[in-house]
């Protein structure tokens, strides 16, 4: 099962790799005696609603959506357990001006950040992703203290730091494996957060160009044809589904609790 | 004593801090309202015509001057009149928040109740079928666009199966989908991180002797786990608070339901920053809120717990 | 909630069969109100906030002393008849045995007492010929003197900015077929049959709601939720049209979809190299693109009487032609380039009408066959992009003829001194022509001006017409029969009557 999602997750990155060095065709291309096309030999998703190739579109927005995903995981876990690590163990005045400040930054409502900055750097997948870390450390911080100040609570830490413990060393071996359980279940269920939120902020007036491809930004261009034509939303859906779960399965096994157990 | 004060302080001062760092990025936004408010207008923005708009808003002096009266202003419930509509932002705001709160509120408690009992059941069973569905739905919470599902949903129960008016029906019948829509999106990252929880206290050792002295599996988790659970879903639930502010405006918008956000996205276009403002004012509050009750809650739950 | 539903397809069987019934008898004594959903609910009752007047006119709450008419022609209202005198003021008189809806006349003092008050506090009251004002000459009459003298006075109040209304403690009254009867701001107004405005007792009360989101509003049109839906995506069509119950219908409006090509600098700056990319334009593409729409003749959508007729030709050959002309040749790479520099443009568009969104690509493919490279952009902030010139060619969409006069359009765009004159164009020519509208009094000559001035524009080509959208309002039963005309400036009309 777990082999399984990380071949997904392998599968999806070298997918997004082919299609970017070898795309399947010209994702420009009009056509618009052939709009909305089913799938066909020529077409294998079908075309949109200018006769543009859906399969092209969808590998040639893969890089960019995966961009966006790692600026956005990357940011936040960095900036997440760094600060969480500095409240839950940093010499006090340090503790507290990093509580404050994830305080602070977990007060800021995602939306307007995100609006705020896709207005002045433009929407799109970079934006997408540093609009999502800009909100989404500080949660990661607070559940990182809140885990860290739990565990050296703990009899045996106190034990160990009573028999002298080599505390970097200690944290290491003891505390980011006991991080990374509940840290990656989140960061599971937050990773893909960064592409569909190209397709929200469309969705509220901030629309990516749709003249560079990607899947978020494909979400806002088809919306429209929901009802009437769901293959083109199904398309970059599947796609972002299959990056969703890929990351899931990296960063939330699931089965080592069981194992535990 | 101490420590209430201690807190209070700290929460006043990052709840300044927000809406002053709110005030300057919102300004820093390209665009002027007042050159949109006269294109909306069809009228020219000659010098005169800008200048007097600017000066009729407050807009001509300095940033902090105008952060200090605007802050004046809104703690004495005097939160200034909105450039666009003319209309005072306190009435607009007091219509719309009770729907924008209710939607919100109401999806977060769906949310971690539903989520705290689904983690529960994964846990108990792992890889049974709560666990499988806890694992779908914090997949597709990222992986689907929160405006088509809410269609998808508005279309079924509206059209194919008539069950509700969801768009002239009673209150109820209009909170029912944007609600169901905000929890949906949240319940399975609470489920998942409730599930980690239970299934770390499953391997604690106070669980074997709770095996050992003969309660079923199922039972020494619930005694014996729900209480580690409770608090890592507590620690969680301020960033589910958070994205839960921005799923309401989805929902809003998707249901027509004439709530604070809806106004907002309107509010982000025409640049209205009166609105605005207050509406980041209040969002800080309410989040900050949720962050200190549960970290009282974390506090009684867990004496061990600091700060 | 789920056991609601037998009780509520019980309650609509029982309203369906006393519908029935109802109309079988003839008696609707107090009909059901009518529900409309519109993506804009107005959020003042105030005249003077901002866009108020076009809204409340609009929701079919407040009227001018003038109006346009569905023939694009500008007709009396409240006003019986406008003159100028030979000092250049006017004389306006009102029509006789209008009434507000509380019943009060429409006398020449409430008149002046409002559109003072307007003109003071709305800056958009006084964009086309300065402050405005009205002194009350006896009950029926009134002296307008306008701060810039002009010709059009009848045409400048029937811009939106000028609904008449009557203060009162409860806020303000107007003289239109519905009075508000509960307002949300921004979100819900209850309206009720204004009972002094002629017809009173044939009109339905009406329960009107913001539905922002196109497909939402298609939802509940097909759920039976809406009586008027206004307006719908162009996607949505597809899905209503075989739902029984449920008409769509299609209406041109004013609207233009243009191009504005950026003359300050560049490539752009040479008008052979901007001809050559009007020619390279196919409008019937991009109105295949859109679904929607005609091609556009000019810069006035074909009702008005001073449009354009002729469809500027889709010749690539003439465009590659000017294109090798001007010294740009094709390139290995398939893009033209002169001197070393590559003939790539900068095209924007703006997310707020989605169509200028759609219509990129197919530019872009357009100009990619004369060799002309084009990078898309889109912009939240039109209005910046547009005034600053941080662009090439900027897709824009404009309702040309707001109040019915082709000068608003002419001078504020394309005069060298005009305000919006986005493209940075100057011609003395349609300068000169400009100035002779605004003292022009005679219709016709006004209509020959206005065409000239199009031709000598269509010459110089600093914008593109592109195309005359068509919008899509959806309709219950109830509605059938109801008209769509007048963009969104007129939606709810006296003759929205229900059939039942």
């Amino acid at each position: 099962m777990r082999g399984a999602r990380l071949a997904l997750a392998a599968g999806i990155v070298a997918a997004a790799t082919l299609g970017a060095l070898a795309p399947p065709g010209d994702p420009h291309a009009i056509d618009l005696a052939r709009t909305l096309a089913g799938p066909s030999p020529a077409h294998p998703l079908g075309t949109d609603h200018l006769g543009r190739d859906l399969l092209a579109r969808l590998a040639a927005g893969a890089a960019p959506s995966l961009v966006a995903l790692a600026i956005g995981l990357l940011a936040t876990l960095g900036l997440g357990v760094a600060a969480g690590s500095a409240i839950a163990l940093g010499p006090a005045p340090l503790a507290l001006a990093a509580r404050r400040l994830a305080e602070v930054a977990l007060a800021a409502p995602t939306l307007v950040v995100a609006l705020v900055l896709a207005a002045l750097m433009g929407a799109g997948p970079a934006t997408a992703g540093l609009a999502l870390a800009a909100s989404a450390w500080a949660p990661y911080a607070i559940t990182v203290a809140a885990l860290l100040e739990r565990l050296v609570a703990e009899p045996y830490w106190r034990a160990a730091e009573a028999l002298g413990l080599d505390r970097p060393r200690a944290l290491a071996r003891h505390l980011v494996p006991a991080l990374a359980g509940p840290v990656g279940a989140l960061a599971g269920a937050d990773a893909a957060r960064a592409v569909t939120l190209v397709a929200a902020l469309g969705f509220l007036g901030l629309a990516a160009d749709t003249g560079r491809p990607e899947w978020g930004a494909m979400i806002h261009e088809y919306r429209p044809f929901l009802i009437e034509a769901p293959r083109l939303l199904l398309a970059p859906l599947c796609a972002i589904a299959a990056l969703a779960l890929a990351a899931h399965a990296v960063l939330d096994p699931g089965h080592d609790g069981r194992r535990r157990a | 004593m101490a420590t209430a004060l201690r807190g209070g302080a700290g929460f006043l001062g990052a709840w300044l801090l927000v809406t002053a760092a709110a005030f300057a990025l919102v300004r820093a936004m390209p665009g002027d309202p007042v050159e949109m408010l006269l294109a909306a207008g069809n009228v020219a923005p000659t010098p005169d015509a800008v200048a007097a708009l600017r000066a009729a808003f407050g807009l001509d002096r300095p940033l902090p001057v105008q952060f200090a009266a605007w802050l004046g202003g809104f703690l004495t419930l005097d939160w200034g009149v909105s450039p666009v509509t003319g209309r005072p932002i306190l009435a607009d705001v007091a219509v719309r928040a009770p729907w924008s709160a209710a939607i919100g509120a109401g999806g977060l408690a769906a949310a971690v109740a539903g989520g705290f009992a689904l983690g529960f059941a994964a846990a108990a069973r792992p890889g049974g079928l709560a666990d499988r569905a806890s694992r779908v739905l914090a997949v597709s919470a990222q992986a689907l666009p929160a405006f088509a599902v809410g269609l998808v949903l508005l279309w079924l129960v509206a059209v194919e199966w008539r069950l509700l008016a969801p768009l002239t029906g009673s209150v109820a019948e209009r909170l029912v989908l944007p609600i169901a829509l905000v929890a949906l999106f949240s319940v399975g990252a609470v489920a998942r991180v409730a599930r980690v929880a239970f299934a770390e206290a499953a391997g604690a050792p106070y669980m074997v002797t709770a095996r050992m002295k003969g309660l079923s599996r199922t039972r020494a988790l619930w005694r014996h786990g729900r209480r580690h659970a409770a608090l890592t879903v507590l620690a969680a639930i301020t960033p589910e608070a958070a994205w839960i502010v921005g799923g309401t405006a989805v929902a809003e918008i998707v249901f027509s339901v004439p709530g604070l956000s809806d106004r907002v996205v309107a509010a982000v276009a025409t640049r209205d920053y009166a609105l605005l403002q207050a509406y980041v004012a209040l969002v800080a509050f309410w989040l900050l809120g949720v962050h200190a009750l549960a970290a009282l809650a974390r506090r009684r739950l867990d004496p061990r717990v600091g700060a | 909630m789920i056991r609601l539903a037998p009780t509520r397809r019980a309650i609509l069987a029982a309203a369906l069969l006393a519908g029935t019934a109802l109309a079988g008898t003839a008696l609707a004594a107090d009909p059901a109100p009518l529900v409309v959903a519109k993506t804009f609910v107005t959020q003042s009752l105030d005249p003077v906030d901002g866009s108020a007047g076009w809204a409340l006119v609009s929701h079919g709450v407040a009227e001018g002393l003038f109006t346009v008419s569905r023939e694009g022609t500008i007709v009396p209202l409240l006003a019986e008849a406008a003159e100028r005198r030979d000092d250049g003021a006017w004389i306006v008189s009102l029509a006789p045995g209008r009434m507000f809806s509380d019943g009060t006349p429409v006398e020449a003092e409430a008149v002046a007492a409002a559109l003072n008050r307007t003109g003071a506090e709305n800056p958009a009251a006084r964009a086309s010929a300065g402050r405005l004002t009205f002194t009350p000459l006896d009950a029926r009459t009134l002296l307008v003197e306008t701060e810039r003298p002009t010709p059009i006075l009848p045409s400048i109040l029937a811009e939106w900015a000028f609904p008449v209304y009557r203060r009162t403690d409860a806020g303000p009254i107007f003289t239109g077929p519905y009075s508000v009867a509960s307002f949300e701001p921004g979100a819900r107004i209850a309206l009720s049959p204004n009972p002094h405005y002629p017809n009173a007792e044939a009109r339905a009360p009406i329960d009107l709601r913001r539905v922002g989101d196109g497909q939402a509003m298609a939802i509940a049109l097909a759920a039976g939720e809406v009586d008027l839906a206004f307006n719908l995506p162009v996607e949505a069509l597809s899905m209503l049209r075989d739902r029984a119950g449920v008409t769509a219908r299609s209406f041109p409006v004013a609207y233009q979809y243009m191009m504005f090509m950026n003359t300050r600098e560049g490539p752009l700056a040479d008008p052979a190299v901007r001809r050559a990319i009007d020619r390279a334009v196919d409008r019937a593409t991009l109105v295949a693109a859109i679904r929607a729409g005609r091609p556009a003749a000019g810069a006035f959508a074909q009702t008005y009487p001073f449009a354009a007729d002729v469809v500027p030709a889709h010749d690539p050959v003439e465009a590659r032609r000017l294109l090798e002309a001007a010294g740009w040749s094709l390139g290995a790479d398939g893009v033209r380039a002169k001197d070393g520099e590559r003939l790539v443009l900068d095209l924007v568009a703006y997310p707020q009408r989605p169509d200028l969104v759609t219509l990129q690509p197919v530019l872009r493919a357009a100009l990619a066959e004369i060799g002309v490279g084009v990078t898309t952009r889109v912009t939240e902030q039109p209005n910046d992009v547009a005034s600053g010139g941080d662009f090439d060619l900027l897709l824009w969409a404009q309702h040309t003829a707001p109040a019915g006069d082709p000068a608003f359009f002419l001078s504020l765009f394309l005069g060298s001194e005009g305000a919006r004159n986005y493209a940075g164009w100057s011609s003395g020519a349609l300068d000169a022509l400009v100035a002779e509208l605004a003292s022009a009094e005679d219709p016709a000559e006004r209509i020959r001006l206005a065409r000239e001035a199009q031709a000598v524009a269509a010459e110089g080509v600093p914008v593109a017409y592109l195309v005359t959208p068509e919008w899509h309002v959806g309709l219950s039963d109830r509605l059938a029969g109801y008209e769509p005309w007048g963009s969104d400036y007129y939606v709810i009309r006296p003759d929205l009557l229900p059939a039942d």
